[in-house]
């Protein structure tokens, strides 16, 4: 198999993942389970939750996975839409850089 | 598993923030090695994306408590360790400075325990497991839903320790990670249903895009 035919038909994968990815995060996480998780709920019973300070980032607009001042529907779907494509943006620059990065390396030191 | 500010105290931030850096650095250099042709830049991206959606999809594990998937072990049986890594510092990075999920003084122990903790422990389980079982998919999934189902409690047991150690607020320990433990226990099974469905899935559809089978038994499988 080429490099060009393999890299298409792996895209297809790519693509399902992220569409899968977009589904969950937009749509099915508006029926996620909004009990405490297991830290926190620990925490409550332990006795240390009290201890919990906010970030620094409550300030920003899309704290807590919502928009203020819009249904639940529609804030679901551009804090996942968000975040996916963030999180997509910089794991991928920051694999690419990686990779730059390390061949430039070897380069240097005359390996292939 | 997402620390707050103020649960640790300074020291133990700081500490964990310099495993981070170090871990991480090592996973940067390292990652390169696991890409190929398919498994580039643009599919670390998607792993990294879907990793991220699932931990935004919180199931209940019990009346008044919810748990929600790590993605480390997903990610490295998809890209392999070092780059699932990279990956999960990603989503962290992203979720703490956009959603203000998990404080940004606490960045560092959230990535020692979702990224290192859960991917070491994962990792090294899922290669054992697949140097002793066949390369059939069933085996596949059997050994990245075990892998992924201990990792939630290996790492539940290093909050544990870090708290027990750093923690703001002095409670018993042994009850910490007694209680830590048995609710990790039933989140992993979350885990692991998640990840066995995903790495499964892409097995069966996509095998090229599944760095970590076939098995160190068979390394001449044809994929194709």
């Amino acid at each position: 198999m080429t490099s060009e035919s393999s890299r298409s038909r792996a895209s297809g994968g790519i693509v399902g993942l992220l569409v899968l990815a977009l589904f969950v995060a937009c749509v099915a996480s508006a029926a996620a389970s909004t009990a405490p998780d297991g830290m926190a709920f620990v925490a409550e019973t332990a006795g240390f939750a009290s201890s919990a300070r906010d970030s620094v980032a409550a300030a920003s607009p899309l704290a807590e996975y919502a928009v203020p001042n819009l249904p639940a529907t529609a804030s679901t779907a551009i804090v996942g839409a968000v975040g996916c494509s963030l999180v997509f943006g910089v794991a991928m620059v920051a694999s690419r850089a990686a990779s730059v990065f390390r061949r430039s390396r070897d380069d240097q030191r005359g390996r292939k | 598993m997402h620390v707050p500010d103020g649960y640790l105290n300074h020291a133990t931030q700081l500490g964990t923030a310099l495993l981070a850096t170090g871990a991480l650095s090592v996973a940067l250099a390292r990652a390169p090695r696991e890409f190929t042709v398919e498994r580039g830049p643009a599919y670390i991206g998607a792993v990294a994306a879907a990793v991220f959606a699932g931990q935004m999809m919180n199931f209940p594990v019990g009346s008044g408590t919810s748990g929600h998937l790590m993605g480390g072990v997903l990610a490295a049986v998809l890209i392999g360790p070092w780059t699932a890594m990279v990956s999960v510092a990603a989503v962290l990075i992203i979720q703490a400075v956009v959603f203000a999920d998990g404080g940004l003084s606490a960045i560092g122990a959230n990535f020692v325990l979702m990224g290192p903790v859960a991917i070491a422990t994962g990792w090294l389980l899922f290669r054992g497991l697949a140097r002793i079982l066949p390369s059939r998919t069933w085996a596949l999934g059997a050994a990245s839903g075990f892998a992924a189902f201990l990792s939630v409690p290996a790492a539940a047991l290093v909050f544990s320790a870090l708290h027990a150690i750093g923690g703001v607020t002095r409670v018993e320990a042994l009850q910490v990670a007694q209680a830590m433990l048995s609710w990790h226990v039933f989140i992993g099974l979350g885990e692991a249903l998640i990840t066995v469905a995903v790495v499964v899935s892409m097995r069966v559809w996509h095998p090229e895009l599944v760095r970590g089978w076939p098995s160190a038994k068979a390394r001449s499988d044809v994929l194709v």
